[in-house]
C-alpha cells in the first residue's frame, strides 16, 4: 500500500461532458513531518488529518502515517500521507523507508523550547542527504513554529534569514491545539507539488513487486500439477 | 541531542538482519527496546552503501570501540566492565580499484597531455599481457570506427606496453612485428618511447612527464589519421567523474541476498505485515556456465518447453525427474545415504547437461552436496516456482540493505528507541555472568537482556577458533553478462572449475534501484580459500573482459573484501543466560536460515510470545484522545493484541493468508 506512491499514476477517468473530455485525477502524495521529540508532530498530524487534538500523545505507536483526502478542485483529489517519525527514531536515525518517495517535508520546532529550532539544520541535513525528488532536486520544505497558542512572546527574529539560508520555502506559526495555520501551511506544499508536477515518476518501466494480497497464484491453479 | 533513557527490557546492539528482527519482534509485543549501533548507518554487515560511502565508510578500518568518558561511570561492587568488540571478527582483503579514467575530459583527445592520462594508460598497460595486446591491436580498425576517442587511450596503452615489452625483450623487431601499426612509430620514435619506459622502470613510479606523454599521444594521433577515421565519438566512455556524479543512485550490498518467493522469510514478511516496507523485483532468469557459454537454466515449466538448450527427450526426462523429486519422501533415497546428489542423478542416466542444470542451479548444490540435501534444495526451489516470474527468486528493490531497515522501522513504529552513531565502550556483567547493562559515552544503560551482533562480542566471550570467511566482489560493469531483449535481474550460479564450490552471482540493473541507467552491478560471493580477489579470479575472467569491443562486459570499478562467516560454527563461549549473540551474514543464497536464528533467540528470551504477529495497517488504528486511559491504551498497545485494532484486521488477515496458499 505504501509503495503505491512509487507508481503514482493519475487514475484518469474519462467522461464525456458536453463533448469535452473531462479528466479526474486522484493523486497520492507522501509528506514528512520531522522535528525533535515533543515538538508536536503527532498533534499536528492528528489535528490536520482528523481534526482532533490531545495533549496525551506520548509516543507514536503502531502507526506509520495518517491519510487525509483533500478535494483540491473539481478535477483533483489528493490523498495526502503524513509520515510521522516513529516514536523513538529520535536520535538521528531515520530509516530509508521513511524517506523513500516523499515529495515534501514540514520541519517542526517548539516555540516554548527554542533549542528545538537548533536541531532543525541537523534534521534538514539528513533529509537533504537521504532524499530527493524524482527529478533529483531537493524536497520542498516548510518550517512550522508550533505551540503558537502557548507562546508568542519570543518568536525568533531571524526566521526569514534562517529559511533563506537553509533553502526553506517559508515558515508559519502554528498551533495544533487551536488549529492555527495548519491548512495554509500544508496547502503551500501541495501547491508547490502540484505546480512542479513532481508526482510524476519519470521512470515508469520500474514496477516493483509488492508482496501482498496481489500475490495470488494465477487462476487458482494447483501449483505443480504440471510436474 | 537528548540523552538516552537508561532503563530497558532489551538492549539490541548492532542493526544487522538478525538483531533487527529480534528488535522488531520484542517491540511488537510491547517490550521496551533500545536498539543501538556504533555505526551511523543501518544494517551493519547487511547494509547497502552508495558509491561514495562504500569508499569512505566501509574501506576504513572498522572500529566499534570508544572509550571516552567510560571511566566516569560508576558500577556496583560486584560488577565488571567488558570492552565491546573482539579481535576475531575482522573484515579482510579489502581492495578497491577504478578501471576507467578519472575525468570526462580525459577522454577528449585534445586534452590527452594530462598526467592523468599517462598514468591511466600505464595502469591499463600493466594489466594487459602480451597476448591481449596482440588481440587488441588487430581490432584497431574496428575500434576506431566504433569509438575514436577511446581508441586513443587504447593505442597509447598498447604503445607503452610495447615499450615495456621491448625493454624486457631485447629484440625490438620481434616485439614490433606483432603490432604493425605501432611498428612504424616505434622505429621512428624509439628513443622517446624508451625514455618513458626507462623512467618507469628506474623510479618504479607511474608518473610520466607531460612532454613524454605528449610524444606518445602524437604518434597515436598520427595513427588515427592514418586510418582515416572520423573523430566523432559514437559513445561517451564512462569516467570516474561521471560515475561518481551519480553516486547516490548506487545501492551496493555488503551481503547481497535473493529470497525464495515462498520461503520462510517471505512468508514471515507477509504474515507480519513487514512486507509493506519492502519492494521487490523478480529474478528474471537463472544463468549457468556450461561449455564455455552462459546459458539460461530451464527451470519453470514454460522455460523447459521453450529452452533451445535441452532436446525433446531431455525435456521429458527433466520434467519426470522433477516431478519424482517433488513427490518423494526421505525413504526413497535411503540407499543414497552418504552419497552425493550428483551420484544419484548419474545413476538415473541423465545427460551431463541435465545433471549440470539440476545440480548447480535447481539444487543450488556442488559436487559434494549430499543426496538428501540436494533433494531438499530441489523441493524448496520448486515450491517457490510459478509465483512470481520465471524463477523462484525475488530481490529486494534498492538493495539488500533495505531488509534490516524494514525490521527497524517496524520496531521504531512500535516504540523501539533507536540510536545510531553511539560511543559504545563496555558491557557490564555481574559475577554470575549476568548481563546488567552497557556504557555508551558517559551513560550507563541497563536492561534485562542483551542481543548483540557477533562483531560486538567482548573478547572474554569469544572462542579463539580459526574463522571462515566469505569472499566477496562488487563490480560496476557497462553491460549485462548476457544481453536479453528485456531487462532481467539475473542470478548466475557458477560452479568452480573443479565443481567443489558454487559461486553465487547476482547481476542487477537500474530498474532494481541499485545503480544508474546504463550500468550494471554484479555481486559475487564464494567460500574463501585464498583471498577474495584470487578466489573470484576465475569467475571475473570468465564473465568480464578488458576489451571494450568484446561482447562481454567491462569492469569499470571493482571492490573486493572478505567477511567472516559466523554462521556454521558457534564462535562464542560464555555462561551468560541473558546474552544472545547473533551470527553475521552467511553464505546462503537467502535469509531463511537467518530468520530462523532470530526466531530462536526471540523464543529463548520470550518463550510465551508469538514471533512477529501481524502489525496493523495505519488505517486500522484508532487514536484515542482526550482521556488518560485512552492514551495509556495507546501506550500499552504493543502488549499482546492491539486493543484498538478494529474488526477489519481480521478480514485483512484472511486476505493476507490467501496470498500464501
Amino acid at each position: 500500500m505504501i509503495s503505491d506512491i512509487n507508481t503514482v499514476k493519475m487514475t484518469d477517468s474519462v467522461s464525456e461532458d458536453n463533448n469535452n473530455l473531462c479528466y479526474k485525477k486522484e493523486l497520492l502524495f507522501k509528506y514528512l513531518v520531522i522535528g525533535d521529540y515533543g515538538v508536536g508532530k503527532t498533534s499536528i498530524i492528528r489535528r490536520y488529518a482528523e481534526d482532533t487534538f490531545s495533549s496525551k500523545y506520548k509516543i507514536t505507536i503502531g502507526a506509520d502515517f495518517a491519510i487525509k483526502t483533500i478535494t483540491w478542485d473539481n478535477y483533483t483529489t489528493i490523498n495526502l500521507q503524513l509520515w510521522d517519525i516513529a516514536g523513538h527514531e529520535r536520535f538521528g536515525a531515520l530509516t530509508s523507508v521513511y524517506y523513500r518517495y516523499a515529495l515534501a517535508a514540514a520541519l517542526v520546532f517548539d516555540l516554548t523550547r527554542p533549542e528545538t529550532l537548533n536541531s532543525i539544520p541537523k534534521w534538514l541535513k539528513d533529509l537533504r542527504n537521504r532524499s530527493s525528488l524524482p527529478n533529483g532536486q531537493n524536497l520542498p520544505v516548510i518550517l512550522l513554529a508550533n505551540k503558537g497558542d502557548v507562546n508568542l512572546d519570543n518568536i525568533p527574529k531571524h526566521l526569514d534569514e534562517f529559511c533563506k539560508e537553509n533553502n526553506i520555502l517559508t515558515w508559519f506559526i502554528t498551533s495544533a491545539k487551536e488549529n492555527i495555520n495548519l491548512d495554509i501551511a500544508m496547502n503551500t506544499l501541495i501547491d508547490y507539488t502540484l505546480h512542479h508536477k513532481y508526482y510524476k515518476t519519470p521512470n515508469e518501466e520500474t514496477q516493483p513487486l509488492i508482496l501482498n494480497e496481489t500475490e495470488k497464484p494465477k487462476n487458482g491453479r494447483k501449483r505443480f500439477c504440471f510436474f | 541531542m537528548d540523552t538516552l533513557p537508561t532503563e530497558f527490557d532489551l538492549i539490541v546492539v548492532g542493526t544487522g538482519l538478525i538483531e533487527s528482527a529480534v528488535s522488531a519482534a520484542a517491540s511488537r509485543i510491547g517490550k521496551r527496546v533500545l536498539h543501538i549501533d556504533s555505526k551511523d548507518y543501518y544494517g551493519g554487515l547487511w547494509a547497502s552503501f552508495n558509491l561514495e560511502n562504500i569508499e569512505t565508510v566501509f574501506s576504513k578500518p572498522q572500529s566499534n570501540i570508544h572509550n571516552a568518558g567510560s571511566e566516569d561511570v560508576q558500577l556496583d561492587a560486584n560488577q565488571k566492565k567488558l570492552v565491546i568488540g573482539n579481535d576475531l571478527f575482522e573484515i579482510i582483503d579489502i581492495e578497491q580499484a577504478w578501471h576507467v579514467l578519472e575525468k570526462d575530459k580525459d577522454y577528449d583527445s585534445s586534452l590527452l597531455k594530462t598526467k592523468d592520462v599517462a598514468e591511466a594508460a600505464l595502469e591499463v598497460s600493466e594489466e594487459c599481457n602480451a597476448e591481449s595486446v596482440d588481440a587488441v591491436t588487430k581490432e584497431v580498425p574496428v575500434a576506431v570506427e566504433a569509438n575514436a576517442e577511446s581508441l586513443v587511450d587504447e593505442i597509447q596503452a598498447i604503445a607503452v606496453q610495447e615499450a615495456i615489452e621491448k625493454n624486457n625483450d631485447v629484440d625490438i623487431q620481434e616485439g614490433a612485428v606483432a603490432v604493425i601499426e605501432a611498428k612504424e612509430n616505434a622505429e621512428k620514435e624509439t628513443d622517446p618511447v624508451l625514455e618513458v619506459k626507462e623512467e618507469f622502470n628506474a623510479t618504479n613510479d607511474i608518473h610520466v612527464e607531460a612532454e613524454e606523454a605528449q610524444i606518445v599521444e602524437e604518434e597515436h594521433l598520427n595513427n588515427v589519421t592514418s586510418l582515416e577515421v572520423s573523430a566523432a565519438a559514437v559513445f561517451k566512455p564512462w569516467s570516474q567523474e561521471s560515475i561518481m556524479k551519480q553516486s547516490r543512485k548506487f545501492n551496493l550490498d555488503l551481503t547481497p541476498k535473493v529470497q525464495f518467493s515462498r520461503g520462510e522469510f517471505v512468508k514471515l514478511l507477509v504474515s507480519s505485515n513487514i512486507a509493506r516496507y519492502a519492494e521487490y523485483i523478480a529474478i528474471g532468469r537463472i544463468l549457468t556456465y556450461l561449455d564455455g557459454k552462459l546459458i539460461p537454466v530451464p527451470c519453470s515449466r514454460s522455460n523447459i518447453f521453450s529452452s533451445p538448450h535441452v532436446n525433446v527427450i531431455e525435456k521429458r526426462v527433466l520434467m519426470k525427474l522433477l516431478s519424482t523429486l517433488m513427490d518423494s519422501t526421505d525413504k526413497d533415497f535411503s540407499e543414497y545415504d552418504g552419497k552425493t546428489f550428483k551420484e544419484y542423478l548419474q545413476d538415473r542416466k541423465l545427460s551431463p547437461e541435465l545433471i549440470h542444470y539440476i545440480v548447480y542451479s535447481i539444487a543450488l548444490s556442488d559436487d559434494e552436496t549430499s543426496c538428501s540435501d540436494g533433494v531438499k534444495n530441489v523441493k524448496r526451489f520448486l515450491a517457490s516456482l510459478g509465483i512470481i516470474g520465471q524463477t523462484p527468486f525475488i530481490y529486494s528493490m534498492y538493495g539488500s540493505g533495505e531488509i534490516p531497515q524494514a525490521f527497524c522501522r517496524l520496531s521504531a513504529v512500535f516504540g523501539g528507541t533507536y540510536a545510531l552513531n553511539q560511543p559504545l565502550s563496555h558491557f557490564i556483567y555481574d559475577e554470575e555472568h549476568n548481563f546488567k547493562g552497557l556504557i555508551s559515552g558517559q551513560q550507563k544503560i541497563t536492561a534485562s537482556n542483551l542481543v548483540t551482533g557477533f562483531e560486538y562480542a567482548p573478547n572474554e566471550m569469544v572462542e579463539k577458533k580459526e574463522m571462515s570467511y566469505i569472499s566477496r566482489g562488487i563490480f560496476i560493469t557497462d553491460k549485462s553478462v548476457l544481453e536479453a531483449d528485456k531487462q532481467k535481474t539475473s542470478l548466475i550460479l557458477m560452479p568452480s572449475k573443479d565443481g567443489k564450490t558454487l559461486c553465487h552471482i547476482i547481476e542487477a540493473g537500474h530498474w532494481s534501484g541499485v545503480c544508474p541507467k546504463d550500468l550494471y552491478i554484479v555481486h559475487m560471493s564464494a567460500r574463501r580459500t585464498a583471498s577474495a580477489k584470487e578466489d573470484l579470479k576465475y569467475y571475473v575472467d570468465t564473465l568480464f573482459s578488458n576489451d571494450p569491443n568484446d561482447t562481454k562486459p567491462n569492469v569499470l570499478w571493482s571492490f573486493y573484501f572478505a567477511i567472516p562467516d559466523t554462521n556454521d560454527k558457534d564462535y562464542t563461549q560464555h555462561n551468560s543466560k541473558n546474552s544472545f549473540f547473533c551470527p553475521g551474514p552467511d553464505s546462503d543464497l537467502d535469509y531463511d536460515n537467518s530468520i530462523q536464528k532470530a526466531s530462536k533467540i526471540f523464543d529463548e528470551i520470550y518463550p510465551d510470545s508469538e514471533f512477529l504477529p501481524r502489525a496493523p495497517d495505519p488505517d486500522e488504528i484508532i487514536f484515542c484522545d482526550d482521556s488518560d486511559e485512552a492514551a495509556e491504551e495507546v501506550k500499552e498497545a504493543g502488549a499482546g493484541d492491539l486493543p484498538q485494532e478494529i474488526e477489519k484486521t481480521e478480514e485483512k488477515q484472511d486476505s493476507a493468508e490467501i496470498s500464501l496458499n
